[in-house]
Protein backbone atom coordinates (compact mmCIF):
# COMPACT_ATOMS: atom_id res chain seq x y z
CA UNK A 1 0.00 0.00 0.00
CA UNK A 2 1.04 3.13 -0.96
CA UNK A 3 1.48 6.27 0.98
CA UNK A 4 -1.26 7.79 -0.62
CA UNK A 5 -3.34 4.94 -0.07
CA UNK A 6 -2.80 5.00 3.47
CA UNK A 7 -3.28 8.96 3.90
CA UNK A 8 -7.10 7.81 1.96
CA UNK A 9 -7.47 5.40 4.20
CA UNK A 10 -6.78 7.03 7.28
CA UNK A 11 -8.90 9.78 6.23
CA UNK A 12 -11.96 7.65 5.57
CA UNK A 13 -11.45 6.00 9.18
CA UNK A 14 -11.05 9.14 10.66
CA UNK A 15 -14.21 10.62 9.00
CA UNK A 16 -16.24 7.31 10.75
CA UNK A 17 -15.36 9.00 13.75
CA UNK A 18 -16.75 12.29 13.28
CA UNK A 19 -19.70 10.61 11.93
CA UNK A 20 -20.38 8.21 15.48
CA UNK A 21 -19.81 11.80 17.17
CA UNK A 22 -22.17 13.19 15.12
CA UNK A 23 -25.12 10.42 16.09
CA UNK A 24 -23.92 11.45 19.51
CA UNK A 25 -24.44 14.76 19.78
CA UNK A 26 -27.51 14.30 17.69
CA UNK A 27 -28.75 11.72 20.51
CA UNK A 28 -27.92 14.76 23.56
CA UNK A 29 -30.04 17.18 21.01
CA UNK A 30 -32.83 15.00 21.09
CA UNK A 31 -32.38 14.32 24.95
CA UNK A 32 -32.54 17.88 25.93
CA UNK A 33 -36.10 18.74 24.07
CA UNK A 34 -37.14 15.78 26.74
CA UNK A 35 -35.98 17.97 29.58
CA UNK A 36 -39.23 20.30 29.43
CA UNK A 37 -39.73 21.25 32.87
CA UNK A 38 -43.63 23.36 33.78
CA UNK A 39 -43.50 26.32 35.89
CA UNK A 40 -45.56 24.85 38.40
CA UNK A 41 -42.05 22.61 38.72
CA UNK A 42 -39.97 25.25 40.71
CA UNK A 43 -42.12 25.73 44.01
CA UNK A 44 -44.27 23.78 45.96
CA UNK A 45 -45.17 26.43 48.29
CA UNK A 46 -47.62 29.15 48.43
CA UNK A 47 -46.95 32.80 48.66
CA UNK A 48 -44.34 33.45 46.05
CA UNK A 49 -44.50 33.62 42.65
CA UNK A 50 -41.91 32.67 40.37
CA UNK A 51 -40.68 33.15 37.00
CA UNK A 52 -38.00 30.41 35.99
CA UNK A 53 -39.44 28.25 33.93
CA UNK A 54 -39.59 30.71 30.87
CA UNK A 55 -35.35 30.80 32.04
CA UNK A 56 -34.63 27.93 32.07
CA UNK A 57 -37.15 26.86 28.43
CA UNK A 58 -34.80 29.42 26.76
CA UNK A 59 -31.15 27.60 28.50
CA UNK A 60 -32.98 23.96 27.35
CA UNK A 61 -33.51 25.63 24.08
CA UNK A 62 -30.07 27.04 23.60
CA UNK A 63 -28.95 23.78 24.78
CA UNK A 64 -30.63 22.03 22.43
CA UNK A 65 -30.16 24.17 19.09
CA UNK A 66 -26.27 24.17 19.48
CA UNK A 67 -25.93 20.11 20.14
CA UNK A 68 -27.45 20.09 17.47
CA UNK A 69 -25.70 22.51 15.94
CA UNK A 70 -22.32 20.09 16.49
CA UNK A 71 -24.07 17.35 15.40
CA UNK A 72 -24.43 19.00 12.09
CA UNK A 73 -21.23 19.80 11.91
CA UNK A 74 -19.50 16.94 12.87
CA UNK A 75 -21.63 15.32 10.00
CA UNK A 76 -19.59 18.13 7.83
CA UNK A 77 -16.42 17.11 9.07
CA UNK A 78 -16.77 13.70 8.29
CA UNK A 79 -18.28 14.98 4.49
CA UNK A 80 -14.78 17.30 4.37
CA UNK A 81 -12.49 14.47 5.43
CA UNK A 82 -14.01 11.75 2.51
CA UNK A 83 -13.97 14.37 0.12
CA UNK A 84 -10.22 15.08 0.54
CA UNK A 85 -10.04 11.41 0.55
CA UNK A 86 -11.62 11.04 -2.84
CA UNK A 87 -9.48 14.02 -3.85
CA UNK A 88 -6.16 12.00 -2.57
CA UNK A 89 -7.19 9.28 -4.73
CA UNK A 90 -6.87 11.15 -8.04
CA UNK A 91 -3.63 12.58 -7.46
CA UNK A 92 -1.09 13.00 -4.43
CA UNK A 93 -1.87 16.91 -3.99
CA UNK A 94 -5.12 18.17 -3.01
CA UNK A 95 -5.15 21.46 -5.30
CA UNK A 96 -5.74 24.73 -3.47
CA UNK A 97 -8.83 25.27 -5.05
CA UNK A 98 -10.51 21.98 -3.57
CA UNK A 99 -8.62 23.35 -0.10
CA UNK A 100 -10.95 26.32 -0.01
CA UNK A 101 -14.01 24.62 -0.65
CA UNK A 102 -13.81 22.53 1.75
CA UNK A 103 -12.29 24.48 4.61
CA UNK A 104 -12.92 28.24 3.60
CA UNK A 105 -10.44 31.12 2.65
CA UNK A 106 -7.11 29.83 4.70
CA UNK B 1 -23.47 22.04 43.52
CA UNK B 2 -24.94 19.28 41.20
CA UNK B 3 -26.56 16.07 43.05
CA UNK B 4 -23.39 14.29 44.16
CA UNK B 5 -22.09 10.61 43.53
CA UNK B 6 -23.93 9.12 46.19
CA UNK B 7 -27.26 10.50 46.03
CA UNK B 8 -29.66 8.68 43.89
CA UNK B 9 -32.74 10.52 42.43
CA UNK B 10 -34.97 7.73 43.88
CA UNK B 11 -34.14 8.53 47.39
CA UNK B 12 -34.83 12.29 47.14
CA UNK B 13 -38.08 11.72 45.53
CA UNK B 14 -38.90 8.98 48.16
CA UNK B 15 -38.06 11.46 51.16
CA UNK B 16 -40.21 13.88 49.52
CA UNK B 17 -43.15 11.59 48.60
CA UNK B 18 -42.75 10.12 52.48
CA UNK B 19 -42.82 14.45 53.63
CA UNK B 20 -45.82 14.77 51.93
CA UNK B 21 -47.58 11.76 53.38
CA UNK B 22 -46.72 12.53 56.49
CA UNK B 23 -47.89 16.19 56.01
CA UNK B 24 -51.78 14.85 54.40
CA UNK B 25 -51.73 12.15 57.93
CA UNK B 26 -50.89 15.35 60.16
CA UNK B 27 -53.73 17.39 58.25
CA UNK B 28 -56.41 14.64 58.74
CA UNK B 29 -54.79 14.14 62.66
CA UNK B 30 -55.24 17.86 63.27
CA UNK B 31 -58.87 18.09 61.91
CA UNK B 32 -60.11 14.78 63.43
CA UNK B 33 -58.00 15.61 67.04
CA UNK B 34 -59.88 19.30 66.66
CA UNK B 35 -63.34 18.04 66.02
CA UNK B 36 -63.10 15.50 68.92
CA UNK B 37 -62.19 18.24 71.28
CA UNK B 38 -65.07 20.16 70.41
CA UNK B 39 -67.20 16.93 70.68
CA UNK B 40 -65.58 16.43 74.35
CA UNK B 41 -66.25 19.85 75.23
CA UNK B 42 -70.07 20.30 74.30
CA UNK B 43 -70.71 17.07 75.58
CA UNK B 44 -70.03 18.47 79.18
CA UNK B 45 -71.19 22.06 78.57
CA UNK B 46 -73.85 21.57 80.88
CA UNK B 47 -71.37 21.11 83.62
CA UNK B 48 -69.20 24.32 82.71
CA UNK B 49 -70.65 27.85 83.82
CA UNK B 50 -71.49 30.11 81.27
CA UNK B 51 -68.53 32.01 82.05
CA UNK B 52 -66.06 29.65 81.00
CA UNK B 53 -68.31 28.57 78.27
CA UNK B 54 -67.49 32.07 76.74
CA UNK B 55 -63.90 31.70 77.44
CA UNK B 56 -63.77 28.18 76.37
CA UNK B 57 -65.14 29.74 72.61
CA UNK B 58 -63.02 32.41 72.32
CA UNK B 59 -59.91 30.14 72.93
CA UNK B 60 -60.92 27.69 70.32
CA UNK B 61 -62.23 30.26 68.38
CA UNK B 62 -58.33 31.48 68.13
CA UNK B 63 -57.10 28.01 68.05
CA UNK B 64 -59.32 27.06 64.92
CA UNK B 65 -57.84 30.14 62.86
CA UNK B 66 -54.23 29.67 63.80
CA UNK B 67 -55.10 25.77 62.84
CA UNK B 68 -56.72 26.95 59.30
CA UNK B 69 -53.56 28.83 58.78
CA UNK B 70 -50.77 25.74 58.79
CA UNK B 71 -53.46 23.56 57.46
CA UNK B 72 -54.03 25.97 54.25
CA UNK B 73 -50.03 26.43 53.75
CA UNK B 74 -49.79 22.66 53.79
CA UNK B 75 -52.88 21.38 51.60
CA UNK B 76 -51.28 23.78 49.02
CA UNK B 77 -48.35 22.28 49.11
CA UNK B 78 -49.77 18.58 48.84
CA UNK B 79 -51.55 20.07 45.86
CA UNK B 80 -48.52 21.24 44.23
CA UNK B 81 -46.47 18.32 45.02
CA UNK B 82 -46.77 16.40 42.10
CA UNK B 83 -44.62 18.47 39.69
CA UNK B 84 -41.94 19.13 42.39
CA UNK B 85 -40.89 15.23 41.57
CA UNK B 86 -40.02 16.05 37.79
CA UNK B 87 -38.18 18.81 39.35
CA UNK B 88 -35.48 16.62 41.02
CA UNK B 89 -35.55 13.92 38.48
CA UNK B 90 -35.10 16.04 35.44
CA UNK B 91 -31.29 18.01 37.63
CA UNK B 92 -29.91 14.39 37.79
CA UNK B 93 -31.40 13.47 33.57
CA UNK B 94 -29.35 16.68 32.43
CA UNK B 95 -26.02 14.92 34.35
CA UNK B 96 -26.92 11.50 32.40
CA UNK B 97 -28.02 12.18 29.31
CA UNK B 98 -26.37 15.81 28.74
CA UNK B 99 -23.27 16.51 30.58
CA UNK B 100 -21.80 12.73 30.49
CA UNK B 101 -22.02 11.95 26.64
CA UNK B 102 -20.70 15.59 25.95
CA UNK B 103 -17.77 15.24 27.88
CA UNK B 104 -17.41 12.19 26.61
CA UNK B 105 -18.20 13.02 23.15
CA UNK B 106 -15.50 15.83 23.42
CA UNK B 107 -13.06 13.65 25.18
CA UNK B 108 -13.16 11.13 22.08
CA UNK B 109 -13.00 14.24 19.10
CA UNK B 110 -10.36 12.59 16.87
CA UNK B 111 -6.57 13.64 17.84
CA UNK B 112 -4.08 13.26 15.18
CA UNK B 113 -4.07 9.20 15.02
CA UNK B 114 -1.15 6.92 13.43
CA UNK B 115 -2.16 6.53 10.13
CA UNK B 116 -2.82 10.32 10.24
CA UNK B 117 0.42 11.15 10.57
CA UNK B 118 1.28 11.22 6.93
CA UNK B 119 -1.16 13.26 6.32
CA UNK B 120 0.75 16.82 5.28
CA UNK B 121 -0.06 19.73 4.01
CA UNK B 122 -2.48 22.88 3.91
CA UNK B 123 -5.55 20.62 4.46
CA UNK B 124 -4.20 18.64 7.17
CA UNK B 125 -2.89 22.10 8.71
CA UNK B 126 -6.48 23.58 8.02
CA UNK B 127 -8.10 20.32 10.16
CA UNK B 128 -5.48 19.94 12.83
CA UNK B 129 -6.22 23.49 13.39
CA UNK B 130 -9.91 22.88 13.69
CA UNK B 131 -9.90 20.30 15.95
CA UNK B 132 -9.55 22.10 19.44
CA UNK B 133 -12.40 24.30 18.92
CA UNK B 134 -14.86 21.55 18.04
CA UNK B 135 -13.61 19.84 21.46
CA UNK B 136 -13.92 23.06 23.39
CA UNK B 137 -17.51 23.13 22.09
CA UNK B 138 -18.47 20.15 23.26
CA UNK B 139 -16.69 20.62 26.50
CA UNK B 140 -18.81 23.46 26.46
CA UNK B 141 -22.23 21.65 26.07
CA UNK B 142 -20.91 19.26 29.24
CA UNK B 143 -20.09 22.47 31.29
CA UNK B 144 -23.43 24.01 30.50
CA UNK B 145 -25.41 21.08 31.45
CA UNK B 146 -23.68 20.74 34.67
CA UNK B 147 -24.15 24.44 35.76
CA UNK B 148 -28.00 23.91 34.93
CA UNK B 149 -28.15 20.68 36.63
CA UNK B 150 -26.79 22.78 39.71
CA UNK B 151 -29.52 25.28 39.60
CA UNK B 152 -32.04 22.91 39.39
CA UNK B 153 -30.81 20.53 42.06
CA UNK B 154 -30.69 23.59 44.39
CA UNK B 155 -34.11 24.06 43.83
CA UNK B 156 -35.24 20.41 44.12
CA UNK B 157 -33.08 20.51 47.41
CA UNK B 158 -34.89 23.85 48.72
CA UNK B 159 -38.53 22.19 47.71
CA UNK B 160 -37.81 18.81 49.66
CA UNK B 161 -36.63 21.06 52.64
CA UNK B 162 -39.71 23.08 52.55
CA UNK B 163 -41.74 19.45 52.59
CA UNK B 164 -39.84 18.07 55.10
CA UNK B 165 -40.21 21.45 57.10
CA UNK B 166 -43.62 21.44 57.00
CA UNK B 167 -44.45 17.71 57.27
CA UNK B 168 -42.43 17.46 60.91
CA UNK B 169 -44.20 20.81 62.29
CA UNK B 170 -47.80 19.37 61.00
CA UNK B 171 -46.67 16.40 62.93
CA UNK B 172 -45.99 18.52 66.37
CA UNK B 173 -49.30 20.40 65.97
CA UNK B 174 -51.51 16.88 65.27
CA UNK B 175 -49.89 15.28 68.07
CA UNK B 176 -50.56 18.56 70.12
CA UNK B 177 -54.32 18.94 69.11
CA UNK B 178 -54.71 14.42 69.43
CA UNK B 179 -53.75 14.94 72.74
CA UNK B 180 -55.68 17.65 74.13
CA UNK B 181 -58.88 15.77 72.80
CA UNK B 182 -57.75 12.67 74.87
CA UNK B 183 -57.03 15.01 78.26
CA UNK B 184 -60.73 16.82 77.55
CA UNK B 185 -62.17 13.24 78.09
CA UNK B 186 -61.96 13.82 81.88
CA UNK B 187 -63.57 17.06 82.92
CA UNK B 188 -60.70 17.89 84.91
CA UNK B 189 -58.49 17.81 81.80
CA UNK B 190 -60.25 20.56 79.96
CA UNK B 191 -58.54 23.69 80.77
CA UNK B 192 -55.04 21.89 80.00
CA UNK B 193 -56.35 20.86 77.33
CA UNK B 194 -57.77 23.99 75.75
CA UNK B 195 -54.71 26.17 77.10
CA UNK B 196 -52.85 23.30 74.99
CA UNK B 197 -54.84 23.26 71.68
CA UNK B 198 -54.62 27.32 71.96
CA UNK B 199 -50.39 27.15 72.53
CA UNK B 200 -50.15 24.72 69.22
CA UNK B 201 -51.73 27.01 67.44
CA UNK B 202 -50.42 29.77 68.31
CA UNK B 203 -46.54 30.06 69.12
CA UNK B 204 -46.27 26.76 67.30
CA UNK B 205 -47.73 27.48 63.94
CA UNK B 206 -46.10 30.88 64.23
CA UNK B 207 -42.78 29.22 64.78
CA UNK B 208 -43.76 26.92 61.59
CA UNK B 209 -44.99 29.52 59.40
CA UNK B 210 -41.55 31.50 60.46
CA UNK B 211 -39.20 28.78 59.45
CA UNK B 212 -40.78 28.17 55.92
CA UNK B 213 -41.10 31.71 55.09
CA UNK B 214 -37.57 31.32 55.11
CA UNK B 215 -37.20 28.65 53.02
CA UNK B 216 -39.20 30.40 50.90
CA UNK B 217 -37.43 33.45 50.72
CA UNK B 218 -34.02 31.54 50.06
CA UNK B 219 -35.83 30.32 47.14
CA UNK B 220 -36.76 33.08 45.53
CA UNK B 221 -32.96 34.09 46.11
CA UNK B 222 -32.09 31.06 44.31
CA UNK B 223 -34.51 31.66 41.80
CA UNK B 224 -33.09 35.37 41.19
CA UNK B 225 -30.15 34.22 40.58
CA UNK B 226 -31.44 33.02 37.66
CA UNK B 227 -29.98 35.72 36.00
CA UNK B 228 -26.67 33.67 36.53
CA UNK B 229 -28.41 31.13 34.11
CA UNK B 230 -28.47 33.79 31.43
CA UNK B 231 -24.94 34.97 31.88
CA UNK B 232 -24.20 30.90 31.52
CA UNK B 233 -26.07 31.52 28.11
CA UNK B 234 -24.13 34.44 27.31
CA UNK B 235 -20.77 33.26 27.89
CA UNK B 236 -20.32 31.74 24.49
CA UNK B 237 -16.14 32.24 23.62
CA UNK B 238 -16.49 28.52 23.10
CA UNK B 239 -19.12 29.14 20.79
CA UNK B 240 -17.80 31.10 17.66
CA UNK B 241 -20.09 29.90 14.85
CA UNK B 242 -20.35 32.43 12.76
CA UNK B 243 -22.41 33.90 14.16
CA UNK B 244 -21.09 34.47 17.07
CA UNK B 245 -23.15 32.28 19.75
CA UNK B 246 -23.41 29.30 17.78
CA UNK B 247 -21.65 26.38 16.90
CA UNK B 248 -18.23 26.81 15.75
CA UNK B 249 -17.83 26.00 11.95
CA UNK B 250 -14.93 24.34 10.69
CA UNK B 251 -15.90 23.60 7.13
CA UNK B 252 -17.93 25.11 3.96
CA UNK B 253 -20.86 23.06 3.13
CA UNK B 254 -21.14 22.67 -0.95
Amino acid sequence: MGKTEVVTDALRQEAKKWFALSDEMETVASSVSRLTLDTSAFWCGDGISIAAGPIYAGYQQFVKDRCGEGSVEFEQIAGALNRAADEYDGSDEVSSATLTKIYGNL
Amino acid sequence: MAPGPGITPEALTSEFHRSIEQVRTGIQQIIDGFNNLVDEISGKAWLLGAGALLWIKHKLDGARAGLQTIVDKAQYLIDHSTPIVSLILTSFDWLSQVQKPASAAAGRVPVKGDKLVYWKGEAADAYNGKIPFQQAAAGDMATKADFISTWLFTIAKANIEYAVKTAEYISLIAGAVTQAAIDAASVFGIVEAINAVADAAGALVEKALNQLFSIATRVVDLLKNARDASASINNVEKLAGPPAGTWPQAVNVG
